[in-house]
Parts: structure tokens; sequence; C-alpha cells
């Protein structure tokens, strides 16, 4: 005789227990429930906390990683702009990005930053940022002369220090070859809005090729590097001169004060630079202000290359004081 | 045939015997899926709530673990008795609130808990998101050449340290 696969028919008639079976079946769901949504929940969010720690040890891995080599590091100051010269290296496996710039001028215990670099970085990259590419930071009543103390901050919460490497000081250079020293990449020209006024001043244009046969004036800055710390007053017999060679006119443009809107005086009153300080000088005058009156002059009209030179005429604490800089090369176009 | 159905149907109906056991039966069947219905809607309720709560503190851990303040410069300034704290935040967790700042140099200690938060520009803010930089001043008199420490506390409970020397 077989047995039967389901269970005897007396089995679904008896209704005695069903209470027991629902009850039963009640609480294997209810286990079931549990299980599937307490714990599977609680693994997730555990998976994800793991998740979140791993991120966490990633970054400060990358951190550590992290590996910028500055080099060549310069300080000059033009009217409160610390100009931050210095060529930076990744060197380390991540890229890194570069958002602010901090100088501490520690002779004046003055600070400033500039937070808008945002200099991206791949990994073996080398950035030079010199003459026009310096980073600027503004710190008032900073001095050439002074110490200063810089470091970038990368996004990553680095900060790399900046390691200032000078073989010979500006000091010494500037006894050799004079007192005032050139902020070589801060050479700018004018145009004129009218017969004596600059229209993009103090702005103007910077760089070395400049409109032939227009009216320009010219800008630069000097910086007093005096090893005796005296103040130099520059004279209206300072000019900024570019000698004539056949088929090229010379021009001589004398020194002239500027209103800050631009409008030339028409006389001129010495400037001075003390120990440290730097200035721009402005030549725009056809003759020296103190000998004749203002007048403005064209540049030569011929497309070429033409040397120039500065003139600059005065004193130097109680003596008279004389320098010629060899000056930039203009290109004419 | 439909006559023996209506028999039985009115035979049904009018047999007492044994009422009692099914009624009583369908009660407690009823009673029973009532009551697991009830148990098995508290179980669910009872564990929404506790992976709401769950969810909330793994996520209050999560972005309390990814919270990163640098100290990017620490400036004081005796003339004014007023210490400057520049911060960056370089972590993962946006709105990074601080709720205290300690100052001390071993045997004293200072708390300050109402700190102004500004972005660099000046701007007062209640936190840092990621990659935002700030700053806030302390009013404090400090003694010129020693070494002091600084703890910020945030809001989420996470601390930073560092020192700097006046």
């Amino acid at each position: 005789m077989t047995r039967p696969l389901l269970p005897n028919k007396k089995v679904w008639k008896n209704s005695k227990g069903v209470s027991g079976i629902i009850a039963a079946i009640f609480l294997v769901l209810i286990v079931f429930f549990l299980y599937a949504n307490v714990f599977t929940f609680i693994l997730t969010q555990n998976t994800s906390y793991q998740e979140v720690l791993s991120e966490v040890n990633q970054r400060d891995i990358d951190r550590s990683d992290e590996k910028i080599t500055v080099s060549n590091v310069n300080y000059t100051v033009v009217e409160d702009q610390v100009r931050v010269e210095a060529q930076v290296k990744n060197n380390g496996p991540v890229s890194v990005q570069i958002v602010t710039l901090w100088v501490v001028d520690t002779t004046i215990q003055k600070y400033g930053y500039n937070d808008t670099l945002n200099i991206s970085m791949k990994s073996g990259d080398n950035l030079v940022f010199m003459g026009l590419n310096a980073l600027t930071v503004t710190i008032e009543d900073s001095n050439s002369l002074d110490v200063f103390t810089s470091w970038f901050v990368t996004d990553r919460g680095n900060l790399i220090p900046l390691e200032k490497e000078r073989g010979i000081t500006v000091a010494h250079l500037a006894k050799g070859i004079g007192s005032l020293a050139l902020e070589f990449y801060e050479f700018r020209y004018f145009t004129y809005e009218s017969t004596q006024k600059l229209g993009n001043y103090p702005d103007g244009t910077i760089g070395f090729d400049v409109p032939k046969n227009e009216y320009v004036a010219f800008g630069c800055y000097l910086t007093n590097l005096d090893p005796a710390k005296q103040t130099i007053i520059i004279d209206s017999h300072s000019l900024f001169w570019q000698p004539g060679r056949p088929g090229v006119s010379e021009g001589s443009w004398f020194i002239v004060n500027v209103n800050a809107d631009g409008t030339i005086r028409g006389t001129y009153s010495s400037i001075s630079l003390e120990y440290g300080e730097t200035k721009m000088l402005v030549f725009a005058s056809q003759n020296d202000l103190g000998l004749g009156s203002f007048s403005r002059l064209r540049t030569a009209n011929v497309v070429t290359t033409v040397a120039t030179f500065l003139l600059l005429h005065g004193t130097i604490g109680s003596n008279a004081y004389a320098q010629n800089i060899p000056f930039v090369s203009l290109f004419y176009y | 045939m439909e006559i023996r159905l209506t028999r039985k149907v009115r035979r049904l109906f009018l047999d007492r015997r044994a009422v009692n056991v099914v009624v009583s039966n369908l009660i407690l069947v009823g009673a029973v899926i009532a009551l697991g219905f009830s148990v098995l809607s508290w179980t669910y309720s009872r564990s929404s709530t506790f992976n709401t709560e769950y969810a909330n503190l793994v996520e209050a851990n999560s972005e309390r673990m990814k919270e990163k303040l640098v100290f990017e410069y620490i400036f004081y300034n005796a003339s004014e008795n007023e210490l400057t704290v520049y911060l960056i935040n370089c972590g993962e967790s946006n709105d990074v609130s601080l709720a205290n700042v300690y100052l001390s140099n071993g045997s004293w200690l200072q708390s300050f808990s109402d700190i102004e938060l500004r972005f660099l520009n000046g701007t007062l803010t209640e936190s840092l998101d990621i990659g935002e930089e700030g700053y806030f001043k302390l009013s404090v008199s400090l003694v010129a050449d020693t070494s002091y420490s600084i703890r910020i506390v945030t809001e989420r409970g996470r601390l930073f340290d560092t020192t700097f020397i006046t």
C-alpha cells in the first residue's frame, strides 16, 4: 500500500489548532521581516560607513602623497603689491590644486594672501611664475628689502613653504651698477586720451611692442636699493632715450608728474625715492619740464626694433646722482 | 438537483450542533489574525524608526569622519590683543561650523563659544563648505614668544588642534 504524499484528509478537516498555525505563520513573517528589513539595512549602512572610512583614508593617503617643490623664489614689491616669483614642480604621483598663496612680511609683521590662484598641476608639471606671470599679494607698507615668508595651500590642506634661494643679493647687484633697480617686467606704455591726458593710466599696456608713429608715454618702476640707504631725488633732467640710427629718428621722453586721473602736469616737481621704495616714473614730454613746456612725442614711423635707455639725474642723500640704465629693447609695429 | 442543494443549505442553518465550537474557533482565528497584523505593523513601525535612527547615526558619523579643517595661518596682533585664525575646509563635508574653540598653554585654558566665522572677504557665515576658506578672531591677551595650543570643536563633534608661537 502506497503512502499518500499529502497529509490525511482528517488533518484538513480538523479545524482545531488553526489559530496556532496562523500565529506561527505570523511569527515566521515577523522574523523574516525583521531579518530582511533591519538586518539587511544595518548591513547596507555598515557597508556605506566602511566606504566613507575608505574614502577618508584614501584622501589622507593622497594628501601625504602630494609633493611640490618650489625653487628660485624671489620677492619684489611694487606699490604694496608683493610679486612672488617662483618655479613650482609637482614631483608627487597625484595631481595638485594650489588654492591660496600666503605671504608674511616679517619685517613689518603684516601679511596678505591671494586666494584666486586655482592652479592645477598634474604629476610632473613644472610651472614658472616669473616676470609677467609672477604671483601677487597685497601687503600695505611692504618693501622690497623686507624679509618675507610664504607658502602655498593646496585643496587637500597641505601647506607648502616657499624657500628663498638667492645667490646674489639685489643690494650687492645695485652697488655694482647703480642704486636704482628696474622692475623689468613692469615696463609699460600709455596712449593719450587728449593732448595732455593719458587714456589708460596707470595700467597702461605692459610689454615691449609699441605702435609706430603714435603719441605715447612710457612708464617704468624703479626701486631704490642704495646700500647706504639714502633717499634719491629724481629731477626734471631725467629722460627715456631712444637713440636714432639711419632710417629711425631719435626720441627723448622727459620725466613728468601725472595726476591720478592720467592728466600730465605742465610743471615738474622732483620725485623722491626712499630706501627700499618702489615707484612708477612716467616719461612723456618732448621737452625737459625744468627748461621748457610739455608737448607729447610720437614714436618713430618705421617698423623696427630699437634700443632704449633710462638717463636718470638728481641727488642721492646730499650728493649729486646720475645713472644710465641700459634699458629694454622695443619693437615698433 | 436544485432541491437537494436548497435542502442542504437549510440543514446547515437549522443544524444547531457544535455551533459554539465553530463560533469560538472563528473568534480565535479572527483574534489571532488581528493580533498578528497589529504585531506585524508594530514591528514594521519600530523597525522603521530604528532604521531611521540608525541611518541618521551612520550619516552623522560619516559626515563627522569626512570633516577636515586645516589651519592656514594664525596671527596674533599684540597691539589689539586679537588672535586671527585662518582655516580651510579641505574635507568632504559641507556645512562645517564651529561649536567651541579652546586656547591653552599647558596650565592655562580659555574657551570661546560664540565664534564669528567669516569668509576671507569678511562676509559673516555660519559654516564652511568644501574648499571654502574663512577666519575667526578671538579677543585674548597672550604673552609674546610663547607657545599656545588651539583646539577647534565642530558642531558635529570633530576636534582639530594645532600649536603656534606668538
